[in-house]
């Protein structure tokens, strides 16, 4: 008997083992955010939803990490002169995960679904722009139209949003599609208990990756996405085994976890427009230039560093995080750290008078800025920091820290009492966000520092609509320069999504939209 | 008793109704808007997308109308449809309900437990190092923030000595860590109502009467003392009823389980407000019930007690 059980024991061991070689077994992910919507791609707002469904299915085009376009389901984008019609060529080998063939009827039933508004897509529909329909040419080749210019339309079809769903299935599950997910990605969906646990198995029939990762079907046999909002318990996981992959490690924790070996940690930068300090530009003392500049000044980045990212983000000098297309170093030293020069711009703008508590005077008004925050570590530490900073120059920071929501509605209202408020954004492309953040067709909305100018308007507006490179280059240079000399904004760093793995796995990686690759991922 | 039954029946509509308009109004005062949360941080849609969704969402219709808007389809028994999940606020309930009442019956059970013994043993132990250790316990167990307890349970039992799993869903095994949880916290009222409830019972006549008889001690605290000191006691679960399942949604964040709690919460942050409405509804309901089960069982326990 007793032998009897050894045995058993012994088997189950070797089964194991056999499991977690190369190519093959389980992996779960704990994930902080459970708040996601709903994973189908055309419908989803939210990245993290698109964390797990950009698994099940496949773009047309990969962005990789370089920032350059791979062909993926597409194998050829081509436009006319002024980017109002695309030729998209599709390969021919490619079948969705039920069996349905992925061809260019397929993907004009895509690209018809994302823009029709019973769809109401939040993501995928807006990024088609001005989409006025699209032509079947031949069985694989696809002519897609727009009404205006659509410059940015291969960076749309990268995104995570514009995932190809199988037509048969969306047509048969209707309304329940998101209980039977089918793409053609390199996992099926298999079950989801909502805000707890996402099941995914291995697509064997996979391959089509992009050049970026292997060849063939993903290693890995089984993913388990687990939401496990509560920072302890999620690093918990890690420890007992009950996953192998944690995002969202807290700052505080990194180096603990760097120094252990059982750990690897790794930062997915998030690209975009830096999370900055973005200045009510039409409310007192802020509006007045001399004031943003001297704030901009007067705070020291490296003591940001040192106390609070410790290396793992990267501080930012520019409205735009390095690794964005078209950034440009040319205009990284624009404000470096000059305490005495923001000084004397305070005093130029009439701020001469310094109180009894050494915040700076000016017709019995304190110079004082009402700072809103979101909650959080990265949030609100710096807020403290840049407080003190402020204050060796003369100028009272107020900080107030609220939900994401109520700072954003807050700063954007016409009628702000909000000075400052910490703010970005991300997007490997800085066309759609830089025309959402500082166009005047935002005031009152998304332009939360209220500032817009025509010359600006017409910048934002052609960068969207200029296929020639170097133009675009040159347009966001011009516009990068015009919100640094309008000091719109003070820039501090990059966000990031900070990961730890068991150090018994390997091939992970980020795309440029710091979502996690699971594709090559295999245990050592 | 159908009387009493009828016209608690009643009672109910109203401070459902209650629930509803408060619940109502406190979502408004949550600062945020909707849809500017269902359009995320990265979102590409313009203003006139974000016009749009508010118009079909009907956010843009005065808040007394929005009420009636609700109110007229809760009457028709449709809860409304999650603004964020796009599903019908019934069907997640039913989804999430049976994890939250497995927890919420462990948790129970535990804290029943748990309780009486440990209120037994102070009250038969009246006045020794026992009673007062029990006493101390009680109080630890009601003074100690759940989500901390939880946290040190499973540094000990899960990261340090591996025997139980954190993640709360695994079976019965999932289950251990968050309801001995939930009923420490819940047992510490439940002991104290116990002792003194035993300790006044055991000065009455009857209990001497039957001492002097020469009943056995395990047969008079059963049959005697106990009996008579319930009452109090399950008034007092009944009230916790409600309090358990309302304390899941702490238990719930902690242990990542996927019950009403978790889903609540994720509901709040994203001002999901059918969804939020639907489960506070539901919870209010479900101690309401609680509370009309403890007061038609106190007929049964107490001959004494009759609802006329």
């Amino acid at each position: 008997m007793k032998q009897y059980c050894l045995a058993i024991v012994a088997s189950l061991i070797l089964l194991s083992g056999v499991a977690f070689g190369q190519g093959g077994g389980q992996l779960t992910i704990a994930i902080r955010n459970a708040d996601y919507d709903t994973l189908d791609p055309h419908v989803s707002a939210f990245t993290q939803s698109a964390y797990i469904f950009q698994n099940i299915f496949d773009r047309l085009i990969y962005l990789n990490s370089e920032g350059e376009y791979e062909p993926w389901l597409a194998t050829s984008w081509t436009s006319n002169a002024d980017a109002t019609s695309w030729v998209l060529v599709l390969r021919d080998d490619v079948t969705f995960q039920d069996g349905t063939a992925f061809d260019a009827a397929a993907v004009k039933f895509n690209l018809n679904r994302m823009t029709n508004p019973t769809t109401q897509s939040k993501q995928a529909g807006p990024l088609m722009g001005p989409y006025s329909g699209s032509e079947v040419i031949d069985a694989h080749t696809l002519k897609v139209d727009f009404s205006e210019p659509n410059v940015l339309f291969p960076f749309s079809l990268s995104n995570p949003f514009m995932g190809m769903v199988s037509p048969t299935a969306v047509e048969a599950y209707g309304d329940r599609f998101t209980d039977h997910l089918v793409g053609s990605g390199p996992f099926k969906f298999v079950s989801e208990i909502r805000g707890n646990e996402i099941v995914l198995a291995r697509n064997d029939e996979y391959s089509w990756a992009p050049a970026s990762f292997h060849t063939g079907p993903a290693y890995l046999e089984r993913v388990v996405f687990r939401f496990v909002t509560e920072d302890v318990t999620r690093m918990a996981t890690l420890e007992t085994g009950e996953s192998q992959i944690v995002d969202e490690i807290p700052p505080t924790q990194v180096q603990r976890m760097q120094a252990d070996p059982r750990f690897e940690v790794l930062g997915a930068s998030k690209v975009g427009i830096a999370r900055s300090l973005f200045f009510n530009t039409v409310l007192a003392p802020t509006n007045d230039l001399r004031v943003r500049q001297a704030i901009s000044y007067a705070i020291d980045r490296s003591a940001l560093d040192q106390a609070v990212f410790r290396g793992v983000y990267p501080m930012a000098t520019q409205i735009l995080t390095p690794g964005v297309r078209y950034y440009d170093t040319s205009l990284d030293n624009t404000y470096p750290f000059d305490p005495d020069k923001a000084r004397s711009l305070l005093e130029e703008a009439g701020w001469t008078v310094v109180n009894q508590d050494g915040y700076r005077v000016k017709d019995g008004r304190v110079l004082s800025l009402y700072h809103a925050t979101f909650e959080g570590f990265v949030a609100e530490a710096p807020a403290e920091i840049i407080q003190a900073q402020l204050k060796d120059v003369g100028v009272r920071f107020d900080v107030n820290v609220m939900s994401g929501t109520a700072m954003m509605d807050g700063i954007a209202a016409k009628d702000s009492s909000i000075n400052t408020a910490l703010v970005g954004t991300y997007s490997p492309d800085p066309g759609l966000i830089l025309s959402r953040f500082f166009s005047s067709s935002g005031l009152g909305t998304v332009n939360y520092t209220h500032f817009a100018t025509p010359e600006l308007d017409a910048l934002l507006n052609e960068g969207l609509s200029t296929t020639d490179d170097s133009r675009r280059a040159a347009i966001y240079h011009q516009i990068s320069q015009i919100l640094m000399d309008n000091a719109v904004a003070v820039p501090l760093y990059a966000n990031v999504s900070i990961f730890a793995t068991v150090s018994s796995i390997e091939g992970f990686k980020f795309d440029p939209f710091a979502h996690p690759q699971l594709f090559d991922i295999r245990y050592k | 008793m159908v009387q009493f039954m009828l016209n608690r029946g009643f009672a109910i509509i109203p401070l459902l109704l209650g629930v509803t308009i408060i619940v109502f109004l406190m979502m408004q005062l949550v600062p945020g808007d909707p849809v500017s949360m269902m359009l995320g941080e990265t979102s590409a849609a313009s203003v006139s997308d974000i016009e749009r969704l508010r118009e079909e969402l009907g956010l843009n219709d005065s808040v007394p109308v929005q009420y009636w808007n609700y109110l007229s389809g809760l009457i028709r028994g449709d809860l409304g449809t999650s603004m964020r999940i796009r599903r019908p606020v019934t069907e997640l309930i039913l989804d999430r309900l049976p994890s939250t009442m497995a927890l919420t019956a462990a948790g129970l059970a535990i804290a029943v437990i748990l309780g009486l013994g440990l209120g037994l043993v102070a009250a038969l132990n009246h006045n020794t190092l026992l009673d007062n250790l029990a006493v101390v316990a009680a109080l630890l167990g009601v003074s100690i923030p759940s989500f901390w307890l939880g946290l040190m349970l499973m540094q000990l039992f899960s990261v340090t000595l591996n025997w139980l799993p954190v993640l709360g869903s695994g079976g019965i095994r999932g289950l251990i860590l968050p309801a001995i949880t939930l009923g420490i916290w819940a047992a510490g009222d439940i002991a104290r109502l116990t002792r003194s409830g035993v300790l006044e019972v055991v000065r009455q006549d009857f209990v001497r009467t039957a001492q002097s008889k020469g009943l056995p001690r395990a047969r008079l605290v059963r049959r005697h003392v106990l009996r008579n000191a319930l009452i109090p006691v399950i008034t007092v679960i009944g009230v916790r009823f409600g309090q358990v399942l309302a304390g899941t949604v702490i238990i719930e964040t902690v242990f990542a389980r996927p019950g009403l709690g978790l889903t609540l919460v994720n509901a709040i942050v994203a001002k999901d407000f059918p969804l939020v409405q639907g489960i506070v509804l539901f919870v209010a309901s479900a101690y309401v019930i609680a509370n009309f089960a403890v007061e038609a069982a106190y007929t049964q326990l107490d001959p004494r007690i009759e609802y006329a």
